[in-house]
């Protein structure tokens, strides 16, 4: 009885397992099908052309259904001047052709309108800024109707730097303070203080003011300026990974709002467009930032706007002759494209690299069948160091799953091209070279015999800036010694990060030609710095003494920051610009990173005649530091693509997108980034405070001469160094040079230390 | 047909997560780093000619000669001298146990605040008017990675010995006393004798956990610490960085082949004594 009980369970057992088998089967098979046919439908971007010498500042959907912007528009008067004068275009082809349709009064063109809204009326406001005549500013509010009639009221000093105007006329606008606050449309008059203290950004959607701040969004009726409960559901899409909205820019905003005709709202961010029904239960993400220009890091929306399903992101481009110029992209829904792009391309990188992700950007809008994945290993959020990096990486490559384009930013190139790993890029360099021309000497540095597994696509210039009868003292370490014995030469920072600047003009010395390191060389150096810092230290100033404690305090953070904005090249020399200009400063070392830098030193250079600069030199010399070097794996499963990548990068086009950090290699881009002015005359001006005085310092930027231009080419022709930018050896003996220059540790002691651990690294 | 059943699952186990990647690594240890290019016995040369590895395989060698007869011998002392306390025995073994309850990190913590340069050690030196040792930069970091692993798996070996112990009848002792024998006498002649079996588990499993104090020294020094604390593990976690699967896989076969070899030495050894 017990057995036959038994044997009954068992088969009940078994026809149960076997129906949950039969049951999965067309499970699988379903989903097989899904998986195995192409999703179809996605939003395809388009840059759409804005009127010509025009700043543009908003944009909005009229309750006719046409679209209006309002900008800045620039003529040149016969007598040579600029006139500025403030308008607003009409369009009604879905943003193809713009025809002007009001302009604001005359009164206002002596003014400078801080900000710029408009309303589905066609009207709109604005906070105009005004020199009274005895060097302050007034601030007033303009409110104007769709013909361009005006009328202004005064904020009674109050000032405000964001307005946005709801679907139900509310004016809402951002006050010095962290204040959300309600106006009068009519009259200007401040009506009520909505959020007090917290508000980063005001936007409107719907009928609503929305008050974002430090993870909360605060919702208030636009028109009464009621208090609306919170949206969770949109709270946590919106702050979700730990997302912060910062403004860093006048022109332009991290997040922008708008809402559809059906009062749905959607947002933009970097990420992408995203759609949420207020209160409703979802956030979905309907434009993939990724896919399209949203994931340029240059790439900031200034405003937004829907109409019939297709969304307009107006952003500031680029600086123009008379002003930012704008761009406007529109995103339209296209049924027949398929809803993932069918290609991939894998792209790394140890750090985030901003010539790497406009390239990405820029490529995947040229090629939208091609999803550009760029994965960083080090983001510096997680703690991860670089050789944690380099092994997720390597067992990436192990498995088969490795990157298709590698860029190697400190990497070792000599260990990964004799593994195999880099394909040869031969091919591309001598396409280029016999199309538009290559800098060879640095583009294929990393040449060798067999092949070439790495081009550099930009580089910078190690230099010293100064009065150029002190250069002389700066060809060796004794004479930089005596240097920072003096007043105004070098500043704090410079010597905070010596060992950093000097590295790459001295570590490529220390390699003996049996591949080991040469110790008298690495002792010159190390010896070098101390004396250089102990002779500053003794001399400097509070003010030095101050930055050097909180370089000290906040030691590789506080120095990785500095870095980081020149792409780990060293400090910029064009920093230096305002203190050469104000005579505050001497001498300073540092890298020629751009031509932002080089138009600072020149222009100062035109104030004092004291501002001269020349290539670094010390234990080498013509050297240059390699910004982005880029691979091609061998083992890409799309070497096509992967190279077209690449070359995409070295095209004029790509070499040409990035305009702050780096020099192109190609020939072409180099000479049109020499020429082509990125700013026109005087129109840029840096300010800072002159800490000695507390005064206001200014430096107006004009562009090089042909002359200034063609001294930086010459330089450039003659570079012939690639510096040692091993991450590993630099890391090492970063580590014991800082040791070394606090104090901690003798001189011998560091390079003993650095001996050892390098002949390791060396012996392995 | 049921141990076979019971067996299996393990078995798998070690198929799945041991055996079969082996025998990868044996086949990645004749091909080149990238792509599947035969090499023959170049890796072998190649690994067994690199500077690096014969200093890293000397220094883990001298470490295990080192530390595990002082950890067994000591681990031994400790649990005889337990056994016979009538009082606190318990309480002693709990804080014998603690070190191997700490995580690396934490240990790592207290290296940095003593054998720092200006950490609690050469402060103590200073006071009494000695010289500063460089514990992480000169030879001493050796010693000091010893006394790390001995701190950290006295406590375990010394519970392993302790359950040998208690699986010697008291009878013997007792028939050995009424014969006359002292306690030095029972400890050679009967305590030894009996604790074999437990010394072969009690090295094996001391000799893997000598790979393990890698981890304190890779977290306090880094990739590259001082060149007497540079261990296998250093060298192969480095060429992983520098993609040379090739001279991973050589050098692990290698050191596989090593660690076998002794391990069945000592099977033997202990056999023939049995």
């Amino acid at each position: 009885m017990g057995n036959d009980r038994k044997t009954w369970r068992r088969k009940i057992a078994a026809l149960l397992a076997a129906s949950l088998c039969a049951g999965a089967l067309p499970a699988a098979g379903a989903a097989a099908e899904e998986d195995g046919g192409m999703a179809m439908g996605r939003y395809v971007e388009t840059e759409l052309a804005l009127p010509e010498n025009a700043t543009i500042r908003d944009i909005v959907r009229r309750d006719d259904g046409t679209l209006r912007i309002i900008g800045s528009f620039y003529e040149e008067e016969e007598s040579g001047e600029v006139r500025e004068s403030y308008r607003m275009w009409d369009n009604s082809d879905c943003g193809d052709t713009w025809e002007e349709t009001a302009v604001l009064p005359e009164e206002y063109e002596n003014g400078y309108f801080m900000t710029l809204a408009l309303a589905r009326d066609g009207g709109g406001a604005g906070v105009l800024m005004e020199d009274d005549g005895s060097g302050d500013y007034d601030y007033s509010l303009v409110t104007f109707d769709a013909q361009g009639n005006a009328q202004e009221a005064d904020l009674d000093g109050e000032m405000i730097t964001q307005l946005t105007i709801a679907d139900n006329g509310g004016l809402v606008g951002w006050a010095s303070g962290s204040r959300a606050v309600l106006l009068d449309l009519s009259d200007g008059v401040q009506l009520q203080t909505l959020t007090d203290g917290d508000a980063r950004i005001v936007a409107s959607a719907g009928g609503e003011a929305l008050a974002l701040g430090n993870g909360t969004l605060q919702r208030y009726d636009a028109a009464t300026g009621e208090p609306i409960a919170r949206d969770e559901v949109l709270e946590e899409a919106l702050f979700a990974d730990g997302a912060s909205y910062e403004v860093t820019t006048g022109s332009s905003y991290p997040i922008v709002f708008a809402s559809d005709e059906e009062g749905r709202l959607f947002y933009c961010t970097s990420k992408g467009i995203y759609s949420h029904v207020m209160e409703g239960g979802v956030v979905e993400q309907v434009v993939n930032g990724d896919l399209s220009t949203l994931a340029d890091p240059s790439v900031q929306p200034a405003a937004m706007e829907t109409k019939d399903q297709s969304f307009y992101v107006l952003y500031p481009r680029e600086s123009g002759a008379y002003g930012s110029l704008y761009g406007l992209l529109r995103f339209d829904y296209n049924p027949d494209m398929a809803a993932a792009p069918e290609k991939e391309i894998t792209v790394y990188s140890l750090k985030e690299n901003a010539d790497v992700q406009q390239a990405a950007a820029q490529y995947q809008k040229l090629h939208p069948d091609t999803y550009v994945n760029y994965q960083i290993g080090m983001t510096g959020t997680d703690g991860v160091t670089v050789s944690d990096a380099l092994r997720t990486l390597n067992t990436d490559i192990l498995a088969g799953n490795g990157p298709d384009v590698l860029v190697l930013d400190g990497m070792n190139i000599e260990t990964y091209a004799q593994k195999g790993l880099l394909a040869d890029l031969s091919g591309i360099a001598d396409e280029l070279g016999s199309g538009d021309g290559l800098v060879d000497a640095v583009a294929c540095a990393y040449r060798t015999e067999e092949l070439l597994p790495a081009i550099v696509t930009k580089f910078s210039i190690p230099a010293v800036a100064g009065e150029a009868e002190l250069f002389g003292q700066t060809k060796d370490f004794a004479g930089l010694a005596g240097l920072a014995a003096q007043t105004g030469t070098f500043t704090a920072s410079d010597i905070a990060m010596l060992p950093e600047i000097l590295y790459p003009i001295c570590a490529g010395s220390w390699k003996k030609e049996d591949g080991t390191i040469s110790q008298e060389g690495l002792m010159e150096y190390m010896e070098g710095l101390r004396k250089i810092t102990d002779a500053f230290k003794e001399n400097m100033s509070e003010d030095d003494q101050e930055f050097y404690d909180l370089a000290a305090e906040y030691g590789d953070a506080f120095l990785e920051e500095i870095m980081a904005a020149t792409g780990g090249s060293g400090m910029s020399l064009g920093v230096y610009g305002m203190d050469f200009a104000a005579e505050n400063l001497r001498l300073a070392l540092g890298v020629i990173n751009g031509m932002y830098t080089w138009s600072d030193l020149t222009s100062a250079n035109r104030v004092t005649g004291k501002c001269q600069a020349e290539p670094a030199g010390l234990q080498q010399e013509q050297v240059f530091v390699p910004v982005s070097v880029v691979g091609v794996t061998s083992a890409s499963k799309t070497p096509e693509e992967a190279l077209e990548f690449v070359r995409y990068m070295l095209s004029q086009d790509g070499q040409l997108a990035d305009t702050r950090n780096g020099f192109p290699v190609n020939r072409a881009a180099l000479e049109r980034r020499l020429q082509e002015p990125l700013f026109k005359d005087g129109e840029l001006s840096s300010y800072s405070e002159d800490k000695r005085t507390g005064e206001t310092m200014e430096l107006t930027c004009y562009w090089p001469t042909q002359e200034e231009q063609d001294l930086l080419a010459g330089w450039i022709e003659e570079l012939s160094v690639c510096a040692d930018m091993d991450e590993v050896q630099r890391s090492v003996v970063l580590e014991q040079a800082h040791q070394c220059v606090n104090g901690n540790i003798s001189a011998e002691e560091a390079v003993n230390t650095i001996m050892q651990k390098i002949n390791l690294y060396l012996a392995e | 047909m049921a141990g076979v059943c019971f067996l299996l699952p393990g078995l798998l186990g070690v198929l799945v997560f041991t055996l079969i990647p082996f025998v990868e690594v044996v086949r990645r240890s004749f091909q080149s780093a990238v792509g599947n290019q035969w090499v023959g016995p170049d890796n072998y040369r190649t690994v067994l000619s690199n500077t690096a590895f014969r200093m890293a395989a000397g220094n883990t060698l001298r470490f295990t000669v080192i530390c595990i007869p002082l950890l067994v011998a000591l681990s031994l002392l400790l649990a005889v001298v337990l056994q016979k306390l009538k009082f606190l025995k318990n309480t002693l073994k709990s804080i014998f146990l603690v070190p191997v309850a700490v995580p690396a990190a934490s240990v790592v913590l207290v290296w940095k605040i003593l054998f720092h340069s200006n950490g609690l050690i050469n402060g103590a030196l200073t006071a009494l008017g000695r010289e500063r040792i460089g514990w992480m930069t000169t030879g001493a970091s050796f010693w000091v990675l010893v006394l790390s692993y001995l701190w950290k798996n006295l406590g375990y070996d010394m519970i392993l010995w302790m359950a040998g112990l208690a699986g010697i009848p008291k009878e013997i002792y007792e028939a050995a006393r009424v014969d006359g024998a002292g306690e030095w006498k029972c400890f050679t002649r009967i305590t030894m004798p009996n604790l074999l079996p437990s010394l072969y588990t009690i090295s094996v499993l001391s000799f893997l956990n000598s790979f393990k104090v890698f981890r304190e020294a890779w977290l306090v020094a880094g990739d590259y610490p001082q060149q007497d604390m540079y261990l296998l593990q250093h060298l192969y976690n480095n060429w992983f960085r520098e993609l040379s699967f090739d001279k991973i896989s050589a050098a692990a076969v290698m050191t596989a082949a090593v660690v076998l070899v002794l391990i069945v030495l000592l099977q033997r050894a202990w056999d023939k004594e049995g």
